[in-house]
């Protein structure tokens, strides 16, 4: 039985005289999230173009195993009826994908529109339109989402209620192909990360595994005073901070999050 | 096809079309032309009823589709349908429905404006609605190549004199005019409707004009078909 939902093998892609993919390789597993993070030009969105038909490729197998109706986008390309409320716009993407018009209700309340149902889609905000087509990639719960920076403009609250959305699509079986460099969202939210950068995958795991393998060999040691102190792992060190005569109430090993990863990996920092 | 891919799309285009106000002065144009031959009473009423619906089929389908799709594409709903799994034929039948419906309900009030004959009304819808649809595919084909609205409306220009072109060239007795002028889809329709009004319609006289617009159909629906695909890559 196959377990992935995506294949992507030896992608390559250049526009102009600039590669913008090199050799990409990488497997997304069924009802995962796949966090795909890198700085703004790595070729996130170049691979979700790809993976969509979008956009046509060099050289590579790029396979989706799964039919076109259950497949859900929201992108930078994404659209609504401006003229058309928001409940009307979201009922017609309802009617085209057969799903109950129902369900719009509940999707609506999910992405906090219910309350602005009636108001016209030229209206809304930039943060309450990203709700809104998030809405219209989800209604009819499709077992893969693409998703192309989809907390980019909205506020924090917004963005708790749009991950535990994303939470549950997932409990229910969407595999989700997430793209972001917002790293406390990927660390939050994705089951396995790819670190992207000028179109190389540099580094691909789950984000436990990854902090492990990247962990320094330092651990952080708090007194009782509340005093904290940095020391390296070894007996020495810590007999030497003990030999202060200090209480100490917790020691942890120090682990890097996952923008220092990047960062040590690449040089580069994710904005 | 999916038909209720076409349903959903044709109810949603005909509340959005009512919404927009820029569209209904393609409408209303021909209207106006109607109204002011009606008051003209030196010119037949068949003949002052063809070039009216000359007029409504050089202009409304051409602009009304051309400025729907471009506006589609210019609000990225076009790529966002795309991506829904709507296939092109869904989306132009759909359009086309629209626009077809608007081009009938002009051609039925010109009718009833002009005072024409209750006895040909029938034929003469279908011969301008089986041209309308050759038409409207153009006017999508334009609604493609265009940016935006407002270059559709450039584009849709130079299309819609041609289409007129009839008109002015029956004015000029140029013989290459004439002959270039009977490759062109509303030149094919005036010369059913002559045939029509002289009582002398047979797959005979008929037969080339119907080729003519049978060919401009075919054309419109693989010029469209390839437009389509492009837009929808990138590269």
């Amino acid at each position: 039985m196959i377990d992935y939902i995506i294949k992507v093998k030896d992608l390559n892609i250049t526009f102009g005289n600039k590669k913008i993919l090199k050799r990409l390789t990488f497997e997304v597993n069924k009802k995962e999230i796949f966090g795909f993070l890198g700085p703004s030009g790595a070729g996130k969105t170049t691979t979700i173009k790809i993976l969509t038909k979008q956009l046509i490729p060099e050289s590579g197998i790029c396979e989706v195993n799964t039919k076109k109706d259950e497949i859900g986008i929201l992108s930078d390309n994404s659209g609504a009826y401006e003229r058309l409320t928001v409940y009307r716009n979201l009922s017609f993407f309802a009617e085209l994908s057969k799903t109950d018009v129902k369900k719009v209700e509940e999707i609506l309340k999910k992405v906090k529109l219910w309350e602005d149902k009636d108001k016209k889609v030229k209206d809304l905000s930039k943060g309450m339109k990203q709700r809104l087509l998030l809405a219209c990639a989800v209604i009819h719960s499709p077992k893969l989402l693409f998703l192309d920076e989809p907390t980019a403009a909205l506020d924090p609250a917004t963005t708790e209620e749009i991950h535990n959305l994303l939470l549950a699509l997932r409990e229910k079986g969407t595999t989700i192909f997430l793209t972001t460099h917002n790293m406390e969202e990927a660390d939050l939210l994705c089951d396995r990360v790819a670190f992207l950068n000028k179109g190389e995958i540099v580094e691909l795991g789950s984000p436990d595994d990854l902090k492990q393998k990247y962990a320094t060999n330092k651990v952080k040691v708090t007194f009782e005073n509340n005093e904290v102190v940095t020391i390296d792992q070894n007996s020495e060190s810590i007999i030497k901070a003990l030999n202060k005569n200090r209480k100490i109430k917790s020691i942890h090993s120090v682990e890097p999050n996952l923008a220092e990863i990047f960062l040590s990996l690449t040089g580069r920092d994710l904005k | 096809m999916r038909l209720y891919k076409i349903k959903a799309l044709f109810k949603l285009g005909v509340e959005d079309l009512t919404k927009n106000p820029n569209v209904f002065i393609y409408i209303i144009m021909p209207l106006a032309f109607a109204l002011l031959y009606s008051n003209m009473d030196t010119l037949p009423k068949d003949f002052t009823f063809s070039i009216c619906m000359l007029l409504n089929l050089s202009m409304v389908p051409v602009a009304l589709m051309g400025t729907i799709i471009a506006e589609e594409k210019e609000k990225n709903t076009l790529r966002t349908l795309m991506l829904n799994n709507v296939k092109s034929s869904e989306i132009l039948f759909a359009k086309a429905l629209i626009c077809m419906m608007f081009v009938l309900l002009n051609n039925i009030l010109m009718y009833f404006i002009i005072g024409f004959s209750m006895d040909k009304f029938i034929i003469y819808q279908l011969v301008g609605l089986f041209v309308s649809f050759a038409i409207i595919l153009f006017g999508a084909l334009v609604g493609l190549l265009a940016k935006n609205q407002m270059s559709a409306g450039l584009l849709s220009m130079p299309f819609m004199i041609i289409l007129m072109a009839p008109i002015f060239i029956g004015m000029t007795k140029s013989k290459i005019a004439e002959d270039i002028s009977t490759f062109l889809p509303t030149d094919a329709m005036m010369t059913i409707f002559t045939n029509i009004s002289k009582n002398t319609l047979s797959i005979s006289k008929v037969g080339i004009p119907l080729t003519v617009i049978s060919i401009w159909l075919i054309a419109s629906i693989i010029l469209f078909n390839i437009a389509y695909k492009k837009v929808g890559v990138d590269n």
